[in-house]
């Protein structure tokens, strides 16, 4: 949890995130800006702190059976839609039939009985599924962009600004968005930003030297690997350290323990490619190390490593995100500097979604994935400002 | 080949040969001096090139003395770079691309006494890359000034670098600094669009044409300038080359101009080639016109046409040559009549000499027997029947002789074959020839006269004496030849098978003795006359078949009346 002075708390707070709200998008966040948004607004059933615990979110509480199979979770009794309606197992379960396909776990069968609505699933899951994005509960509203959640917010982008605001009398101050990235941050800080999460050495040593502003690690929220299509390449430790304390300009460390896509779980949860996969090394001439060209952290990572002369890449070569993805998933260049979540809460869906988005990392992820270094970024809170909690993945919400 | 060719073929060089001699050598002259022009603002470019890039080594120079004073001054930078500081190690990482920021540069790398990269502006992580090859020649290079093969993330790039030494503690760096060299640094270089300048290296060619639009033509490389460049494709074995610069440009320009000169060159020598053949044609035909007339003329002189008229007025060669023809022509004219009368005497003595001969043949037995006869009649007079009757047989014999003597003799004159021609068409076409003197001519023609049987240069012989004879019959004095014809003969009606043609004067005239003097042959009264002008009248009617009357009378003029008889069926 993320608390600073025990002022009162204001009645606006300014926050500085990079990215364009769409609602289309909800509840499933594509930027920064979204990821804050739509937790503010949508509830998943359970959620996980920054250390990784589940707590309760849209369920006060849950009971599991048959080994992971069926649960149960006690609906909040004062969980409302921020429209006013009841938010009811009946209404859960509308929800992810209308936008959720089958789970990790196998389509769900819903047993709804006063605020119990209990899941029944074909193969075992952990609590920490029902806290991802997209299992979030939202209803369409006629009329109206946005869904409704049973978050404390609702938003609005009428008007070209995102304005995040608390419905009913909770005393919760109203969150305006100001996009972020792009220009100089410390411009934010001058300009009364509340809160700004940012890796900019810049900004980070600027808030340091405004006793206005405190800040405070987020989690190792991005995992930097070196993709290599035609095998594997092997970093001593030295080199690692080297990359996470000198190349880069953000606060990293060398990559450690096992990342989720060689979790063995994960490995045996059966990946293949998708039909009609390009084969490895067709569809790009490009022979380079690649990184996405609006990535800073990359393309630090990626310079160092050309100049190393690991990998045999005579070049870096940024490339815009359309682009970018368009080579990864041909698999044409010499390697690629690829940024990963360092956590996820599912990581067989997360892997499968990995080869769907690189076909020829599905022979063996483990062996063309070499991790580098995790990054993480921190939160430039003003003080006297409202509180925040900080979860798994580094988002805040507003407590 | 005649005249008027070799006139056309003799003007056309004469005329091509200087004019062409005069434009080759403009058009050598005007080549000579647009490619000097080129030539010179060439040299002047490159000059301005030189002088650029050594103002890029001082400005980098300055800029580079400015970062040393800097750097100096910064504890945190010292303490990263001597004490190897590591909480000031990301400092020292990205102080040079803040520096190299700050003072405008493209290239910036500070290195260490063992020629280790400290920190790269241009390469950031670049750090720890041993470089020992910019440390060791930049130095070396002119003015310590050279062409480096920086590298960044991306890939290489050229710079224009020079060095200068950080002394920090007891240690010295060094800081290599410069400026991209890249199409736009040579298009700034080039100043022109038209120009372009490109760099040559061992291993590449950059060229400006990249950062200018527009470069769609060939470049010719008109000029070089040789710039010190650091090769280190060799990794442990750099060393310092001479790349060029070199200064091209399309040259379209120079040889549009260069083709315009050589096309109205074309142009010209084309044009006065048609206006030297047309000239040429007029003069030729000017030239070999009268020259040709009059060697028609010449062509109709023979021994039987002697009355051609050569005249004229001009003053130049060629009227000098047709009056020296035309008085040739008179000497001819003369000689052949007295050839012919010479011809005719001997003929007809020769004639009578045979006559003579055979007659005096005939006439022997005649005067033998007459004088036997004589003599009986004197001597014997009763035997004279007997004798007669005895010799009549030979007188007979000699008489017969004679008979058949004189019929052979009339057969040596054959009847001359008749010629037929229109008579007023001779008439009119002969009178207007002939020169009239003081005299007017009056020309009455009849309609209708038709055809003469006489010969038409008979009829224009005799036409022509009788009207110089009319017209110098007047002499000096103005008077009128009148010329008629009409068909019939005598007048008042006579023979209707004639045509009549009256050539008559109002000169002078004749008495009786000079009318009979004047059809004698060699008989003249003017200075230097033949004589047989009217004894060739008299026998050409005469042969054909015709006859001819003349009245005149002292100070009544003549009237020469020449009947012709006429073709039949004329009316």
């Amino acid at each position: 949890m993320l608390e600073t002075d025990s002022t009162p708390t204001p009645e606006r707070l300014t926050i500085g995130v990079a990215g364009i709200v769409d609602p289309a998008h909800a509840p499933v966040p594509t930027n920064d800006a979204e990821r804050f948004v739509f937790r503010q607004v949508f509830e998943t059933l359970v959620r996980l702190d920054c250390a990784g615990v589940v707590r309760p979110g849209l369920a006060e509480s849950w009971q599991v059976d048959d080994d992971g199979r069926q649960w149960t979770f006690t609906i909040r009794s004062d969980a409302r839609f921020s429209d006013g309606t009841p938010a009811t197992g009946q209404g859960i379960a509308d929800s992810w039939t209308r936008r959720v396909g089958p789970l990790p776990g196998g389509t769900p069968v819903f047993t709804i009985s006063g605020r119990e609505l209990t899941v029944r699933l074909s193969q075992p899951v952990t609590a920490r599924l029902f806290a991802a994005p997209g299992l979030a509960v939202t209803r369409p509203v006629e009329g109206s962009d946005w869904p409704v959640g049973t978050g404390a917010y609702a938003a609005d982008t009428s008007g070209g600004r995102v304005t995040v605001a608390p419905f009913g009398a909770t005393g919760r101050p109203v969150l305006v968005l100001r996009p972020s990235g792009g220009g100089d941050e410390r411009d934010l800080l001058d300009a009364g930003i509340d809160l700004l999460v940012t890796d900019d050495p810049s900004a980070l040593g600027y808030a340091r030297s405004r006793p206005e502003f405190t800040m405070v690690a987020l989690p190792w929220e991005r995992r930097y690997v070196l993709a290599v299509p035609g095998g594997s390449v092997s970093l001593d430790s030295t080199v690692l350290v080297g990359l996470a304390r000198d190349a880069l300009r953000v606060e990293a460390r060398p990559s450690s323990g096992i990342p989720w896509w060689a979790d063995p779980g994960a490995v045996a949860c059966g990946v293949a490619p998708p039909p009609g996969a390009p084969p490895l090394g067709v569809g790009t001439s490009i022979v380079a190390l690649v990184y996405p060209a609006e990535d800073a952290v990359a393309r630090d990572l990626a310079g160092r490593l050309v100049a190393l002369g690991i990998g045999g890449a005579p070049r870096a070569l940024g490339l815009a995100a359309p682009d970018f993805s368009a080579a990864l998933s041909s698999g044409g260049a010499t390697g690629y500097v690829l940024p990963l979540p360092a956590v996820t809460l599912e990581a067989c869906g997360a892997l499968r979604l990995l080869i769907a988005r690189v076909p020829w990392l599905a022979d063996d992820a483990a062996r063309h994935l070499t991790p580098l270094v995790e990054s993480r970024r921190r939160a430039i809170v003003r003080r006297g400002g409202a509180a925040f909690t900080v979860e798994w993945d580094g988002t805040l919400r507003v407590r | 080949m005649t005249f008027r060719t070799r006139i056309l073929l003799a003007t056309v060089p004469v005329v091509l040969v200087p004019l062409v001699v005069f434009g080759l050598g403009v058009r050598r002259a005007m080549r000579q001096q647009i490619a000097g022009q080129y030539r010179g603002r060439m040299t002047a470019l490159v000059d301005l090139i030189g002088q650029d890039l050594e103002r890029q080594g001082s400005l980098l120079a300055t800029r580079l003395a400015r970062l040393r004073e800097t750097a100096v001054q910064d504890n945190r930078f010292r303490l990263a770079a001597v004490t190897r500081d590591t909480s000031q190690r990301g400092y020292a990482l990205d102080y040079a691309g803040t520096a190299m920021r700050t003072a405008g540069l493209d290239m910036l790398q500070i290195q260490d006494d063992s020629a280790r990269i400290i920190s790269s502006g241009h390469f950031r992580n670049e750090f720890d890359r041993l470089e020992r090859g910019l440390p060791q020649l930049l130095p070396t290079a002119p003015n310590g000034v050279a062409l480096v093969q920086a590298r960044t993330p991306e890939g290489p790039f050229f710079a224009l670098a020079r060095l200068d030494s950080l002394p920090l503690g007891s240690r010295r760096f060094t800081i290599v600094g410069g400026f991209a060299v890249d199409s736009g640094f040579l298009a700034r270089l080039a100043r022109d669009s038209a120009v372009s300048v490109s760099l040559s290296l061992p291993h590449a060619m950059l060229s400006s044409r990249a950062a200018t639009a527009g470069g769609g033509s060939r470049d010719e490389v008109v000029s070089e300038l040789p710039v010190p460049f650091i090769d280190e494709t060799q990794p442990d074995s750099a060393r310092l080359v001479q790349a060029r610069l070199l200064v091209a440009t399309p040259l379209t320009g120079l040889r549009d101009l260069q083709g315009t000169v050589d096309q109205w060159f074309v142009i010209a020598v084309l044009a006065t080639l048609l206006v030297s053949v047309v000239l040429a044609s007029w003069l030729a035909s000017r030239l070999s016109r009268p020259l040709a007339e009059l060697a028609g003329k010449t062509a109709e002189i023979n021994m039987d046409r002697l009355d051609v008229e050569f005249g004229s007025d001009g003053t130049d060669e060629v009227g000098a040559l047709e009056r020296l023809l035309g008085q040739m022509t008179e000497r001819l004219r003369a000689g052949t009549v007295r050839l012919r009368e010479v011809e005719r005497r001997a003929a007809t003595g020769e004639l009578a000499r045979q006559v003579n001969h055979d007659v005096k043949n005939g006439l022997a037995p005649l005067r033998n027997v007459l004088r036997h006869l004589a003599q009986i009649a004197r001597d014997r007079p009763a035997e004279l029947p007997k004798v007669f009757a005895e010799r009549r047989q030979a007188l007979v014999s000699s008489l017969n002789y004679l008979e058949s003597l004189a019929a052979n003799y009339a057969k040596l004159s054959p009847p001359p074959e008749t010629q037929r021609c229109d008579v007023n068409t001779v008439t009119r076409e002969t009178v207007e020839q002939l020169p009239m003197g003081a005299a007017e001519l009056s020309l009455e023609l009849a309609d209708g006269v038709g055809t003469a049987k006489i010969d038409a240069i008979a009829l224009r012989r005799i036409l022509e004496n009788l009207v110089s004879n009319a017209v110098e019959a007047m002499g000096d004095q103005s008077g009128v030849v009148t010329v008629s014809t009409a068909h019939g003969g005598d007048e008042g009606g006579g023979a209707s098978n004639a045509i009549r043609v009256v050539v008559e004067d109002t000169g002078k005239g004749m008495t009786e003795s000079e009318l009979e003097r004047a059809f004698q042959d060699f008989h003249s009264t003017k200075p230097g006359g033949v004589g047989l002008g009217l004894s060739i009248v008299r026998r050409l009617v005469t042969d054909a078949g015709g006859r001819l009357r003349v009245e005149t009378s002292p100070g009544a003029g003549s009237r020469f009346i020449v009947e012709v008889p006429a073709e039949e069926g004329t009316a």
